[in-house]
């Protein structure tokens, strides 16, 4: 019964829609197909209209596709705020621009200081050297690269022209106070008093062109640097990506650092991906190629991936626990050289950061120049440690703070763990990062974890800064006479073997003195895709694509 | 009337700003961090005068009501200052090259949501305690109980990792970025008459649009729902499925229409959650837009840029309510009367 109401019901819908069709009208059936067919013509209307464009010379600022193709990609750990050479105290500034802009000095792979864009140098007497520099170079723009350009470039930094902003870099200059150019390929470098790390510290100043400078101005020059490298600038979207296309007519680079000649890529992109989840979901989506800085936990996950590979590099970064030598506990030397046998570098070496990183006998990392490595390593003895808190009239144990910054409270966390075995109970007080500079400046605090980096690998970038009586972030209130002289004269000493010896000893005075212990350094580690060739990870940060190839995408 | 409606509410923003701005103000500068130590970074040898003159540059040398006071003079005039993190430009510069991004994304998790939650709503409420409703109510509590971050990092895991259909960050693929005009660059797209740039910048809002839009979406949805519910018990829906309207005519007609005016105003509150919400997914998706600029700026102690972006996100607040209670006077005559 219900089966033929329903048939009758269909049959009468039927001919109501033939009849409004005969009619002229839209059946449902109808209107369904042609609303169906609407929807795709607005949704196909982006591609109608780009046809529409093509006709009409269309507008296109998207990259060209070879360059898309054939250019790597790099997430970094770190947004860039400018790309002016000068104005910036940024690793992440300065990975970037060294793509772009070549300096007078470079380091290669092995942290050997090479020639770049200076050809020789030579020191004519104590306080002025001469720098020979490279003929036939071009800057992005064409015009010739000469010496006025290294001579704006220093004076630039070191303050020496009116009206410009003062170069937060300055410092990394140290003493000197003028350039002279000799003739177009000549330059002399003055100096206050000697200074024999000049070319040392060359590699972190970029030659920047005069002319084009003047041209466009300070702030102009800060978004669209020019220089004379084997990138230049395509674009820059800030907070999304910086594009560098290949500069053909690139004179090759250091010679000391083959292969010279154009790069091989297309190109180089680099991405600010700050979040590190993020960062290695990219790389593992083929996103990017290079992921800069992967947490050690992840560091075996990436490297067990079909597409990736860790790449590590001995990083330039000492931790270390400070100890405030102006006020007790940590006045009395006794209390200072227990707190060195206090803890087991091993366990938290090996367990906590899961091998990623390595105990230090000093302040600075085997790398550096004049590292003694006849200092006993780092080792743990309770019963030393007790005895000589007992001695210092801590026969009960000793109660400290053990200051950090956010990012360390749990390795601070499991050195005041390792401590309690020699009687030290510590506490950990975290405090925000600049407010704890500020803090540690002002000699406020009795027991610290904290960090100093100097990718300069050179024992003057760390050393007088936290150990000289008036160091400006001398935080132990360290004082010593003679590690104050023997830091005065490795500065003057011309004779690399001579300076050598003192910081040997200034490392000895402090072994000794003991205003710091548990010293590390964690590993520098790259997530890599397996399409890119011959990038290594270096301990200086730098990402020089110059040298790097790419495997076409499959 | 209109017009006094509209300026009665506007001259109610400027306390509600002076407020804001005040609390934005103290609360930054009384927070540890100090933006100069930010700047100089490990610079070595650096004198205390260096870092005065940098204090004095930047006018932070002055007593703090001092500061609060030039603060709020300047920005009536719009000018918010110059920001410490980039390089001493213009906050109003930096904020400019930022908004579309956070704009763009925040209009398409908006569509997202009201997209999903609306008809999620009806549907449920035609059978309340039916499978529709009860999954649709479980579906609300997860999408208000996920914690943005989460939910977006496994939204990229399942949609970019594992099956590699959408882009897991970024605005735009490299090769297609259209003319800027507007800075959103779907609708550059259009105006171009670039496709593929369109449908790339579409496929990038994807991931963060729906982290983004999950909460509004689960709130919004229980809103209609209920408000759907109470509306089809009223005489005035019986009357009209008396007098034999079709049901769709009931519903979507009658019922929805009165329905959604409560809801305006939770729409409204839920945008200006949508705007917090984007300063977590800007930052797990790297999407380049006002969030993530404020969340940076708050790391490293950039007073006059927290403060511009706290600014705006307040006085889009304010003026979404303002916006929504002028449209709910439109749709209710009740209470333009009251």
């Amino acid at each position: 019964m219900r089966q033929l109401q329903r048939t009758e019901e269909i049959r009468d819908s039927m001919l109501r829609e033939k009849r409004e069709e005969a009619a002229g009208g839209f059946t449902r059936r109808e209107f369904l197909r042609e609303g169906l067919r609407a929807a795709v013509l607005v949704g196909g209307l982006p591609g109608a209209l780009s046809v529409l464009g093509a006709g009409c010379a269309r507008e296109q600022s998207g990259l060209r596709p070879e360059l898309v193709r054939g250019s790597l990609r790099v997430g970094l750990d770190a947004d860039v705020p400018t790309l002016d050479p000068a104005m910036h105290r940024s690793r992440t500034v300065e990975a970037v621009v060294r793509n772009m802009c070549d300096g007078l000095v470079a380091r290669d792979a092995q942290m050997n200081y090479v020639p770049q864009l200076a050809v020789s140098w030579r020191v004519e007497d104590e306080t002025r050297w001469i720098f020979k520099l490279r003929e036939g170079v071009r800057f992005h723009t064409g015009e010739p690269f000469a010496a006025e350009d290294v001579k704006f470039t220093l004076d630039r930094i070191i303050g020496a022209i009116d009206g410009l902003e003062q170069s937060p870099r300055k410092s990394l200059l140290g003493p000197v106070v003028g350039t002279e150019v000799i003739d177009e390929h000549t330059v002399a470098i003055v100096t206050e008093g000697p200074y024999p790390i000049l070319h040392k510290k060359l590699v972190f100043q970029e030659v920047c062109p005069k002319a084009y400078f003047e041209r466009v101005g300070a702030e102009e020059f800060g978004r669209r640097p020019v220089g004379a490298g084997p990138f230049r600038l395509v674009e820059w979207r800030p907070g999304e990506r910086i594009v560098l296309e290949r500069f053909e007519d690139y004179y090759g680079g250091a010679p000391e650092i083959p292969p010279a000649g154009p790069a091989e890529l297309e190109g180089v992109i680099f991405r600010p991906l700050e979040e590190a989840a993020t960062r290695l979901a990219s790389l593992e989506a083929g996103e990017v190629e290079v992921a800069v800085s992967v947490p050690p936990d992840q560091a075996d996950r990436i490297d067990g991936l079909p597409e990736a590979r860790v790449s590590v590099a001995q990083g330039t970064k000492t931790h270390f626990v400070g100890l405030n030598c102006t006020r007790k506990p940590f006045s009395d030397r006794r209390v200072r050289e227990a707190m060195r046998y206090a803890v087991d570098p091993k366990p938290i070496m090996e367990q906590f950061l899961l091998g990623r990183a390595r105990a230090l006998p000093g302040i600075l990392v085997p790398m550096a120049f004049g590292y003694d490595s006849s200092l006993p390593a780092p080792r743990q003895d309770t019963a030393r440690a007790r005895e000589l808190l007992r001695e210092a009239g801590h026969g009960d144990g000793l109660s400290v703070t053990l200051d950090c910054e956010a990012a360390d409270k749990r390795i601070a966390e499991a050195i005041a763990g390792s401590m309690q075995a020699a009687g030290v109970r510590a506490e950990v007080r975290v405090t925000k990062k600049d407010n704890l500079l500020n803090q540690l400046r002002r000699q406020e605090r009795d027991m610290f974890l904290t960090s100093w980096g100097n990718s300069s690998l050179d024992p003057s970038g760390i050393l007088p800064v936290l150990f000289r009586s008036d160091g400006y972030s001398n935080f132990f209130g360290y004082r010593s006479p003679r590690v104050d002289r023997l830091l005065d004269e490795a500065d003057r000493a011309m004779e690399p073997e001579v300076r050598r010896q003192k910081y040997v000893e200034i490392q000895r005075a402090l072994h000794e003195d003991i205003p710091t212990c548990f010293h590390f350094a964690l590993e520098e580690l790259y997530g890599v895709s397996t399409r890119v060739l011959d990038f290594e990870a270096r301990p200086d940060g730098m990402l020089p694509m110059h040298d790097v190839a790419l495997r076409a995408q499959v | 009337m209109w017009g006094r409606f509209v300026t009665r509410r506007l001259i109610q923003l400027i306390p509600v700003l002076l407020g804001v701005s005040f609390i934005v103000f103290f609360t930054m500068h009384l927070t540890p961090g100090d933006p100069i130590e930010h700047m100089l970074g490990q610079a070595g040898h650096v004198t205390q005068e260096q870092i005065e003159e940098l204090r004095g540059h930047y006018g932070l040398d002055r007593p703090l009501v001092v500061q609060y006071g030039l603060f709020v003079g300047n920005a009536a005039r719009g000018d918010f200052g110059l920001s410490y993190s980039h390089h001493g430009r213009a906050v109003a510069s930096v904020v400019r090259e930022r908004l579309p991004a956070t704009l763009e994304l925040t209009l398409f998790a908006f569509v997202m949501a009201l997209v999903f939650a609306i008809p999620a709503g009806v549907i449920a409420s035609l059978r309340p305690q039916g499978v529709f409703d009860r999954g649709a109510t479980i579906g609300a509590l997860l999408g208000i109980s996920m914690p943005g971050f989460w939910l977006g990092i496994v939204l990229m895991i399942v949609f970019g990792l594992q099956r590699n259909w959408l882009p897991i960050s970024g605005r735009i693929d490299l090769a297609v970025v259209p003319p800027a005009r507007t800075g959103l660059y779907t609708l550059d797209a259009l105006l171009s008459g670039n496709g593929a740039a369109f449908w790339s910048a579409l496929k990038h809002m994807v991931l963060p649009g729906l982290a983004m839009a999950a909460p509004m979406a689960a709130m919004v949805m229980r809103m209609v729902r209920s408000s759907m519910i109470g509306v089809l018990a009223q005489d005035y829906v019986q009357f009209a499925r008396a007098k034999g309207l079709p049901e769709r005519t009931v519903v979507g007609k009658h019922a929805l229409r009165n329905a959604l005016i409560p809801t305006v105003n939770i729409v409204a509150l839920q945008t200006g959650l949508l705007l917090s919400g984007n300063m977590i997914i800007e930052t797990v998706f790297q999407y380049p837009g006002l969030g993530k600029l404020a969340v940076d700026a708050i790391g490293a102690a950039d007073y006059p840029l927290v403060q511009a972006v706290v600014l705006i996100y307040a006085v889009s607040y304010v003026l979404l309510n303002v916006g929504a209670d002028a449209l709910h006077a439109v749709l209710d005559p009740r209470v333009r009367v009251a």
